[in-house]
């Protein structure tokens, strides 16, 4: 296949899928887009642009350029508009342009550069017409070769960034809809992971938004602000000026506005710039000059009101009719904002350098605002949730009390069977355990039962943990049955020790009970036999043996009536629980139903007041003789208490011998082999005896068994497999979240940082390329590059040498080139969704000849794309070059107004309009001159 | 090759260049050479025998090879009366375009009585040139106008080599300036050069005896130029249909060319538009297609609007 040919196929499938254009060979339709073989070189006619370019191979180093430079400039010429032009063959959306674009085969670039530095250094042809190449290098075909280096005189990413409407822009802008679309699809990768496949599937239902919303018919299309007429005055150097805009019968309109250095063209540019947007780059230059005292800073009075004014005047505009109050931006934040939101509508003069010598944070704030806030906010969602995760986990093992440092499986199952084991009541009373330790003592019979059965509770108690560790081993296999079993047999040794115990207790019991009622008040006979005992060596005072007798004899008494009182009080003291207890607890309700009927004896009760009053009768009698009891009880313990102290210190034994005896009978298995008189004397031991005395008497209360061992061991494991499960997952949940963030925070990046060169860099470069005459004399190609994603920093770099600002590697005319195409791109993405129209100053100031041919070719390029769109737009141009601003106003057959110096103070500044193209002069359809027959007859 | 088939051959300055000597050998190898009407003349303030950095020998090696010797072929210039090198090429290159036109002239003079008056005027001019005349504007126009004028017709795809094949305009390079067109072969119609003589014959007056003439053909090449009233006249072709445009590539050589800044105000701008017709006819421009094509070239706004350019003829001049 022909190089041509080839490049034919590329194109073709370029303009198809990014424009959906389809490339005709038949000139006799009225294709948009249509390719012509002329001998060895073709023509592509690009009717949205009014492009005519021709395809010349450059295949021979002997090639002559001239020969096609020439004809292209001959078909240029013929394209200029003309007198008496057909309507049919007359084209309404302005002058077509020509240009050129070799085929250089690899091996013939140097030639091809040679003999193109020769045509430009020699002929001024070459700023007539676009003049560009694809270079094909060693082992390159057209097609990579192009892809390479990219086509941008058909302004094929301009194009498609125009045919993007208002509402779909910031997704276009921002990274959030690649983002959004990798979410969709971003659980998959966790697929070999079912638990972080659902966490991974849950932040993605949590962060995108829900697809019902995104159908809502979009809000209307705001309104663009259009550029009619605007009236200025006393403002700057101007006393007056009007200048109309309004062409209702043009769509995309220039006005180039010509006037010498001093005529007011920054003056009306920043007019235009403070009444549309309320700001301008001087007076942002203004609010933050530091030279200047901020409560002077009034700018209207101190900057904009003309200097030479010898009347007071405030400065007016008045935009499309509507006079501009208050206009000024009031912070230098707000100015600078201002700027921001101007971008591509207003170019002020020089503010073009700014853009690649913006430091990165800066121009990140500039460019990514909106960028990847998706990519943000699900990042940041997941870290959240692998935060909570973790508190999550230090929460359930405060709860289980397990030591976050645990890591083996087993080990923590161990802490978790323990946990659910201890707060079972399986384990002895200590109360139990004392008692058959200390207590058994005092009952010889059951003694070695006792520390049988004590030390059976040991080993029971020490084989929990026997217990446990097989436990955990069964749930670490996740065998039930494995962890149930050693359970089911450890609470079996249970209930068979806590029916051994039953038994002892039982045999205590029968021992202690029959005593329990001599041993009442056996304490304080003690007491005052050991007392007595231990004062024996002391004086005595005289006493008579009768009436030793008679206070022995009452002490007996008084202790005998003291016995039968403490009895006495025991069934009183029980009869008023009983009757206390039915008062709250049964008779409230027995009372609504049997008011009357006693619910023991079935007797009615109407005639004394109810069932309720006869039983609070009933206690306040037992109460009252409780109290009665328990004052004669003091009382006699007082009396006894005096006539011991007194047959004490008559030298004789408040307990009489046969009281002794008895004593010593009772007391038997208490001391055992010990005396009783030492045991007494010594207050230490006395204690002793009692507190045995008391103990014996506190019998243990013995839990009951557990009915089925083997199901409470079930659920008890089950409950610990559930734990441990719900560990597992806690344990496991960090890690997981760690490598979705992990995942997602790649993958965002990835999106992120490949979003930016795919859209906006493109646009931009495209037309920074197509405003550079000879592109391929840039020492590199600028890329953005951006560095982080959480507060990034976005920098101009090259491709060559990374990290490298774009900046120092470019000079101030590429520089300005390469704002200016920035410009372009924001007015592309931005700015002509808020006004219809484009001011620029003096933009041509640091541009030769053939760049400013360039841009003057951009221009009219796209003001055909709006006029072929039916998108109104207008494009003003300050220039300050005669010859240049001709040629503007030529290429895009715009109006033509200059400025001249005031003539006079008070009058309007000299404004005029001129007429470049003559009535009856049209230009023509590319088709019509280029095709063959048209050709021969020039 | 015979050099005798070329009216006249003018080589290099000092005709030092290899190939040029080889060319001469070459000729002379066949027998051709001096044999008829070959002649030789060096013009040269000095006879170089010798080539020192090279060794060759080549006013010697020339006249050698003519069979003549430095009495018979050396004219020494700027010296004894003598005139300048330039002054000598430029009078001899007046006289070969007088002589070029006249021919042209002759050549249409059948069956038309007008042109063969033109041819005698012009052999009457070329008559006041037996020896070179630097002051007489004739030169000027030959060197600085002529070239340009031709190169302009020629870009213009106004020039027809054979009849009715006009040279298309993006055969020659002739945006360069230095790059010139021949004033024509015998056998060649060359309407450029024929629509010139009235505006010759016209500038020289009747009789053709001005010498002097206000127009300046040198400040503007391609154009003539009144620098008391600040008059910029342009010629332009108008023949084989004025309706089509001069074409960008003929004229804007010429624009660029100027450098406006440099030659004081211009208050007026006129085309002259020329026709090859031994009378000059005027044409009248009513549709602005000439001035058209001048104003969107032009660099100032004034003379951007085709209605601020003039359409001249030669009873204005």
């Amino acid at each position: 296949m022909s190089t041509l040919n080839q490049f034919k196929d590329y194109v073709a499938a370029q303009y198809k899928s990014m424009l959906d254009l389809d490339l005709f060979e038949d000139t006799s339709t009225n294709a948009p887009l249509v390719w012509l073989n002329d001998e060895n070189s073709a023509w592509l006619l690009d009717d949205e642009i009014g492009l005519a370019m021709r395809i010349v191979p450059f295949t021979d180093e002997q090639d002559d350029l001239n020969t096609a430079i020439q004809h292209a400039i001959r078909t240029a010429s013929h394209l200029q508009p003309r007198y008496a032009v057909d309507e049919n063959d007359a084209d309404n959306n302005g002058i077509w342009q020509v240009g050129i674009f070799w085929l250089v085969d690899s091996g013939l670039c140097k030639s091809w550069r040679k003999a193109i530095a020769g045509i430009r250094r020699e002929s001024g042809f070459s700023e007539e017409i676009g003049l560009d190449a694809v270079l094909v290098e060693e082992g390159e075909n057209i097609s990579d070769a192009c892809e390479r280096q990219g086509l941008p005189q058909l302004m094929l990413h301009a194009r498609k960034t125009f045919q993007i409407k208002w509402d779909a822009m910031p997704n276009w802008l921002s990274a959030n809809s690649k983002v959004a679309e990798m979410l969709k699809t971003f659980p998959n990768q966790f697929s070999s992971d079912i638990e972080a496949y659902k966490l991974a599937q849950e932040l993605v239902e949590d962060v995108l938004p829900d697809e019902a919303s995104d159908a809502a018919p979009p809000d209307a299309e705001p309104g663009k602000e259009p550029l009619k007429e605007i009236e200025i005055k006393n403002f700057r150097n101007i006393k007056y000026c009007k200048l109309a805009f309004w062409n209702p019968d043009k769509t995309a309109q220039a006005h180039v506005i010509f006037g010498p250095n001093g005529t007011g063209k920054t003056s009306i540019f920043e007019a235009l710039y403070l009444a549309s947007g309320g700001t301008s780059n001087t007076l942002f230059d203004y609010l933050d000059d530091l030279d200047i005292e901020a409560r002077k800073r009034d700018y209207a009075v101190t900057v904009l009101t003309p200097l030479s004014s010898d009347v007071p005047c405030k400065p007016e505009i008045i935009l499309n009719g509507s006079e501009k109050h208050g206009y000024q931006a009031a912070t230098k934040e707000d100015a600078k904002t201002g700027t921001f939101e101007m971008e591509g509508t207003f170019q002020a003069q020089e503010d073009t350098r700014n853009f690649l010598g913006e430091k990165g944070l800066s121009l990140a704030q500039r460019i990514l605002k909106n960028y990847s806030t998706l990519a943000d906010e699900v990042i940041k969602h997941a870290e959240a949730r692998a935060f909570a995760t973790k508190s999550e986990k230090s929460e359930w093992l405060k709860a289980h009390g397990l030591n976050a440092a645990i890591s083996v499986r087993e080990t923590r199952a161990k802490r978790l069977i323990e946990g659910e084991i201890r707060k079972e009541p399986w384990q002895p009373s200590q109360s139990l355990m004392d008692w058959l330790g200390k207590t058994s003592q005092f009952f010889p019979d059951i003694l070695n039962d006792a520390e049988r059965i004590s030390l059976r509770w040991k080993n029971w108690r020490e084989n929990e943990d026997d217990c446990i560790s097989r436990m955990a081993q069964g749930i670490s296999i996740g065998e039930i049955s494995v962890a149930r079993q050693p359970l089911a047999s450890w609470l079996s040794t249970r209930n068979k020790l806590l029916e051994d115990t039953r038994t002892l207790v039982n045999r205590a019991t029968s021992f202690i009970e029959p005593l329990r009622n001599k041993l009442q008040g056996v304490e304080s006979e003690l007491d005052a036999w050991g007392e007595w005992l231990a004062r024996q060596a002391t004086q005595l005072s005289d006493s008579t043996d009768t009436e030793q007798q008679q206070i022995i004899q009452q002490i007996e008494q008084t202790r005998q009536r003291l016995i039968e009182l403490r009895q006495l009080f025991a069934i009183e003291r029980k009869h008023s629980q009983h009757l206390e207890r039915l008062e709250k607890e049964f008779l409230p309700d027995w009372a609504k139903t049997k008011p009357d009927i006693c619910p023991t004896c079935g007797d009615d009760h109407h005639d004394r007041g109810g069932i309720a009053n006869v039983v609070e009768s009933l206690k306040a009698g037992v109460d009252n003789r409780l109290t009665s009891l328990e004052e004669e009880g003091k009382s006699l313990g007082a009396t006894l208490a005096e006539m011991e102290a007194k047959l004490a210190s008559f030298g004789v034994c408040p307990v009489s011998e046969k009281r002794q005896a008895e004593l010593r009978d009772l007391l038997g298995p208490f001391f055992r082999d010990a005396s009783l008189q030492s045991m007494l004397t010594d207050r230490v031991t006395r204690a002793s005896l009692k507190s045995g005395i008391q103990a014996a008497q506190r019998l243990p209360e013995v839990q009951e068994p557990i009915p089925e061992p083997d199901d409470i061991a079930m659920q008890l494991a089950e409950r610990c497999m559930a734990l441990d499960n719900e560990a597992e997952r806690l344990w496991a949940l960090p890690e997981r979240w760690a490598k979705i963030v992990k995942a997602l925070d790649g993958e965002c990046r990835r999106i992120v940082e490949k979003h930016l060169p795919e859209t906006l860099q493109k646009l931009w470069w495209e037309i920074a390329l197509a405003l550079t005459p000879a592109r391929w004399n840039l020492a590199a190609t600028a890329a953005f590059q951006m560095k982080g994603r959480t507060a990034p920093k976005l920098i101009i770099g090259i491709e060559e040498r990374n990290d490298t600002p774009a900046r120092y590697f470019f000079n101030q005319a590429e520089r300005h080139i390469m704002g200016l195409a920035w410009f372009f791109a924001r007015y592309l993405t931005h700015g002509r969704f808020h006004r219809e129209f484009m001011v620029l100053d003096d933009p041509a100031q640091e541009m030769d000849q053939t760049t400013f041919r360039s841009f003057a070719r951009f221009a009219q390029a796209l003001l055909r794309l709006h006029s072929k769109q039916k998108v109104p737009t207008q494009l003003v141009l300050f220039l300050h070059q005669e010859e240049r601003a001709l040629d503007m106003a030529r290429a895009t057959l715009g109006r033509f107004i200059m400025l001249s110096w005031q003539q006079k103070n008070d009058s309007m500044n000299d404004i005029r309009e001129m007429m470049l193209i003559t009535e009856g002069f049209k230009p023509q359809t590319a088709i019509h001159v280029i095709k063959p027959q048209a050709v021969t007859t020039l | 090759m015979v050099f005798s088939d070329s009216p006249l051959t003018a080589v290099g300055w000092s005709a030092e260049e290899e190939y040029i000597h080889d060319e001469i050998a070459a000729v002379k190898q066949q027998g051709t050479l001096a044999t008829t009407n070959d002649c030789l003349s060096i013009i040269d303030p000095n006879w170089k025998p010798d080539n020192p950095p090279t060794g060759n020998t080549h006013h010697n090696k020339l006249a050698a090879a003519f069979g003549v010797n430095q009495a018979d072929c050396h004219f020494p210039t700027s010296c004894a009366g003598n005139p300048t090198t330039d002054q000598f090429f430029q009078w001899l290159q007046t006289r070969y375009g007088l002589e070029r036109l006249e021919q042209f002239a002759q050549a249409n003079s059948q069956g038309n009585a007008a042109w063969s008056t033109k041819a005698t005027e012009l052999s009457n001019i070329k008559d006041q040139f037996p020896e070179p005349m630097p002051t007489d504007w004739l030169n000027v126009f030959f060197d600085d106008f002529l070239a340009v004028w031709v190169r302009l017709c020629c870009n213009a795809g106004k020039v027809v080599y054979i009849k009715n094949v006009p040279i298309q305009p993006d055969i020659i390079a002739t945006h360069r300036r230095d790059d010139h067109i021949p004033w024509g072969y015998e056998n060649s119609i060359r309407e450029d050069l024929l629509a010139v003589i009235p505006l010759i014959l016209s500038l020289r007056g009747t009789p053709p005896a001005n010498t002097t003439t206000k127009w300046n053909f040198g400040e503007f090449p391609g154009a003539l130029w009144d620098e008391i009233s600040g008059h910029l006249v342009l010629p332009l072709p108008a023949w084989h249909g004025n309706n089509i445009p001069i074409e960008l590539a003929a004229i804007k050589p010429l624009i660029d060319g100027w450098n406006w800044s440099h030659k004081g105000m211009i208050y007026k701008v006129s085309i002259l538009p020329l026709l090859p017709q031994p009378n000059h006819t005027p044409v009248n421009d009513d549709n602005f297609i000439l001035r058209s094509s001048v104003a969107q070239l032009m660099k100032s706004s004034r003379f951007s609007i085709p209605n601020n350019i003039g359409i001249a003829s030669l009873a204005d001049m």
